[in-house]
């Protein structure tokens, strides 16, 4: 295929119309940039049309994937490209899922059998995971709020870290204020999303920091 | 094409065969490919694939790698391992369900 050689500003036309996309995620933009690219250098050659006119035609069939849209799974506060919250929620829904599942199974279990739980141990367990729980969350909280570039997965962290840190620190916290009698297997499922928490960010956290080394790795001019 | 929408569901077993075959592949290169291979009877449009592919990176069944070419960035996708017997089960599955719908469509050839 004859190749096209891009101007300066047709570059910057095309990366202005993600910019009032509001598509700033590292992991969709490029990709999405260099689809549109490619798309407008085969109409250019085959079509034989204008960039303008290619330009155009690319920006017609992306017109769908931009409409700015919600989703129950992210809250429905929060709007963006539908193809930017369709990613999100696929990241996001298994850890609800999870969450949701494993603490339905674990009251229910706990409601028909009546198992002799040892509160003593596990109050002893909630204890040492606190400092952890804090450090690490404080730790990737930091890295990815001064991250100079953002992620599908540096959102999520950073949209929900803040809640989930104040919730999960009041759950672990009430475990130091009750006595080993007051605690029950709904504290339980209290320790289960502390760890599910944890997990979650990390998960983030690790699939942030490969996005961004791989484009770092080679700087854009 | 009037039987877009009959593809629609096997959108993801395509883009994991044309991985399989290839070692790793582009968004528009998939498109490109699906559009050739089928003489332009199936496009994949830009809305159905990045879901899609999202989807089965999500999903773990799918790896992405980075490379530079005409001085831009460029995502590849690859199959992980987890893929590659994924690829193979929903083939089978796809082969599966082209038999049953040819036993009831057209049941002489059978």
């Amino acid at each position: 295929m004859k190749e096209i050689k891009f101007t300066k500003e047709e570059l910057e036309q095309v990366d202005r119309y993600l910019d009032i996309k509001e598509l700033f995620y590292v992991d969709l933009r490029h990709e999405i940039l260099d689809h549109m690219l490619l798309d407008i250098e085969h109409e250019m050659i085959y079509e034989k049309v204008s960039f303008e006119e290619a330009f155009k035609k690319s920006c017609d069939k992306w017109k769908g994937s931009f409409y700015r849209e919600s989703s129950y799974w992210l809250g429905v506060s929060f709007n963006g490209p539908r193809i930017f919250i369709d990613k999100c929620v696929k990241i996001n829904k298994p850890f609800f899922l999870l969450l949701l599942f494993s603490s339905i199974l674990l009251v229910g279990f706990g409601m028909i059998f009546k198992p002799d739980v040892d509160f003593q141990l596990w109050r002893y367990f909630s204890f040492g995971l606190t400092p952890f729980y804090i450090a690490f969350m404080l730790y990737w909280w930091i890295q990815m709020k001064t991250s100079r570039e953002k992620t599908s997965f540096s959102f999520l962290f950073l949209r929900y870290a803040i809640s989930n840190f104040i919730i999960n620190s009041l759950m672990l916290f009430q475990f130091y204020g009750l006595s080993i009698d007051e605690l029950d297997l709904l504290d339980f499922v209290c320790l289960v999303f502390v760890i599910m928490g944890l997990y979650q960010g990390y998960f983030l956290y690790k699939n942030h920091q490969k996005e961004v080394s791989q484009f770092n790795k080679y700087k854009m001019l | 094409m009037g039987n877009q929408k009959l593809y629609k569901g096997s959108l993801q077993t395509i883009i994991l065969k044309l991985l399989s075959e290839n070692d790793k592949m582009y968004g528009y290169e998939i498109t490109q490919k699906v559009k050739a291979l089928t003489k332009g009877e199936l496009k994949i449009t830009e809305g159905a694939l990045y879901p899609a592919l999202h989807k089965l990176e999500a999903e773990g069944l799918l790896d992405v790698e980075v490379a530079k070419v005409d001085n831009r960035l460029r995502k590849y996708y690859k199959l992980t391992e987890c893929g590659t017997k994924e690829t193979a089960n929903r083939l089978a599955q796809l082969d599966e369900f082209i038999q049953t719908m040819q036993h009831l469509l057209n049941p002489k050839l059978t």
